[in-house]
């Protein structure tokens, strides 16, 4: 693929639609360079970890506890599902209109919108593996004088824990795509969404390429740690099933 | 070692215990009756083997006795009181037929689990883990993960957590059932050296008439439909019972007349 791509560069030669990798690379390898007045490549980066680390930090700590109380509390579970089933369908780029009418623009509305991309697959995954928590291994505490914050301590959270983390996965790369997505929004000056798009704006192609190669490199790092932390402290799943 | 610290007579007695179900009948919900009227009283380091048809209801009888599930009528006395939480306060621990260890921890810490529970300081945890640990004969595995291990060794790995809270009452629900033959000798034996070590009042549910006489000091046989006391045996053998003797095979007919005759 590479080799096409430089090939159709060449042949192009328009650096306008097709830049050549060589131009690309040049960007890339110098992550700390100031780009058109925007900030650096790692600047930006930076910029848009930090909103997607707090926008899934708000997710996780709403998402989690809620997660267990309705996978733990039947009750509770009826009525938030219907809840849940109405509001789920939205894409959280949906509610950019809203976001911006409730927190004006800036970094709140960016991370409200990654916040709630992250938040439904936390949540289910969590009442999914609350529900998958053996009946027994609750008993056994209870037989032990538990009470509901030891169970909840001891089995409901190690218990669910390779769901939770595997809803947290899935909720970060949308995390991620949404932060991009909302950088791309008027009103942003900063993260790599808004670099790529003011590049564009610039006619910099080299540069959007090489905003995105970034924007998915960093996707897959974050993702691969996930998984590695899962082989790491999950692997007692496998034998459960 | 001493196992006998703090442990002091006690007897738990079940008056009148009667469960019933909610069962879907066609449209309308009937209750079927699984248990009728249990009255048993099981003393201070007694073994009590209970024997019944499949269904009958002695996995429901022991979770009453744990407190886990409640009985629609009568109750069970602990020294004179009524259970209301699951375990009494921890006097009873309970061996579930799938042995219920939590997979992410270690064995020890497994073993453990229910010192954390109780608060008990860190140091002491650990002697006191791996002391049980040690009387099952897993202290070579204390650091192993559940999954590890055979199915004879979760099962001791079981015990040891249930008795790590030093309860008066050892509960066990079918504890070898899934073991082959040959694990099930050995931790048997196991069980009788083990009860005459830390002096444990036992009840045991069990499919196996075998089992039961080589362990129980006395036999509780229901029969099903509703589940009611049959026949209360008392096996007055001198341990260990050799299953091939004399007595040992009357006995088995005995009972196995009893759990065969309707
Ligand atoms: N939670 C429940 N709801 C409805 N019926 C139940 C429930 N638990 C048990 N039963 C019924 O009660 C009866 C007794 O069940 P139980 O499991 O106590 O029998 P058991 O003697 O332990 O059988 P087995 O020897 O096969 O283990 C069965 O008919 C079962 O269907
Ligand atoms: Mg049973």
């Amino acid at each position: 693929m590479i080799v096409v791509w430089e090939a159709l560069a060449q042949y192009v030669h328009n650096p306008f639609v097709l830049p050549t990798l060589g131009s690309i690379l040049s960007v890339l390898l110098m992550p700390t360079a100031d780009l058109l007045g925007s900030g650096s490549l790692l600047e930006n980066a930076r910029v848009s970890l930090f909103r997607v680390a707090l926008g899934f930090l708000i997710a996780a700590f709403l998402a989690v506890p809620l997660g267990v109380a309705m996978g733990q509390w039947g009750g509770l579970k009826e009525l938030s599902e219907g809840l849940i089933s109405a509001l789920r369908p939205v894409p959280p780029l949906a509610w950019v209109p809203l976001a911006m009418a409730w927190l004006k623009i800036g970094l709140a509305s960016v991370v409200f919108i990654i916040a709630l991309g992250a938040f439904f697959p936390i949540l289910l995954s969590t009442m999914q593996g609350v529900r998958s928590v053996k009946r027994s291994w609750q008993e056994a505490v209870w037989m032990m004088g538990a009470n509901d914050a030891d169970l909840i301590a001891k089995v409901i959270l190690p218990g669910s824990a390779p769901e939770i983390w595997t809803g947290m996965r899935v909720g970060f790369g949308i995390a991620w795509m949404c932060v991009v997505a909302a950088e791309m929004l008027p009103g942003t000056s900063s993260g790599l969404g808004y670099l790529i798009m003011y590049a564009y704006g610039w006619g910099q192609i080299q540069v959007v390429v090489a905003g995105m190669v970034a924007i998915g490199l960093l996707g897959i790092l974050i993702d691969r740690f996930f998984m590695a932390v899962e082989r790491r402290w999950f692997s007692w799943r496998a034998s459960e099933r | 070692m001493v196992f006998l610290e703090g442990i002091r007579a006690m007897t738990l007695q079940l008056l009148g215990i009667t469960k019933s179900f909610e069962q879907a009948d066609g449209k309308s919900l009937v209750a079927k009756v699984v248990l009728k009227d249990i009255n048993l009283t099981i003393d201070d380091r007694e073994v009590v083997g209970i024997l019944g048809p499949s269904g009958c209801g002695k996995t429901t009888l022991l979770r009453i006795i744990a407190g886990l599930d409640q009985p629609t009528e009568g109750e069970v006395l602990l020294d004179g009181k009524k259970v209301s939480r699951p375990g009494a306060r921890t006097k009873m621990g309970m061996i579930f037929q799938e042995h219920a260890l939590l997979p992410w921890r270690s064995v020890i810490d497994n073993v453990s689990l229910g010192l954390e529970i109780q608060k008990v300081s860190g140091s002491e945890r650990e002697e006191k883990a791996m002391r049980y640990l040690e009387l099952v004969g897993l202290q070579g595995s204390s650091h192993s993960r559940p999954y590890e291990l055979s199915g004879g060794m979760r099962q001791r790995a079981a015990v040891a957590r249930a008795l790590a809270l030093e309860p008066s009452f050892l509960l066990m629900d079918e504890p070898f059932s899934a073991l082959d033959p040959q694990t099930r000798k050995q931790i048997q034996t196991d069980i009788i050296r083990i009860q005459e070590k830390t002096a444990k009042a036992i009840v045991l549910v069990t499919h196996s008439v075998e089992e039961a006489i080589l362990l129980a000091d006395r036999l509780v046989i229901l029969s099903a439909n509703p589940g009611m006391v049959r026949r209360i045996l008392n096996i007055e053998m001198e341990r260990p019972r050799d299953s091939m003797s004399r007595p040992f095979l009357e006995m088995r007919k005995e009972v196995l007349g009893l759990l065969g005759g309707g």
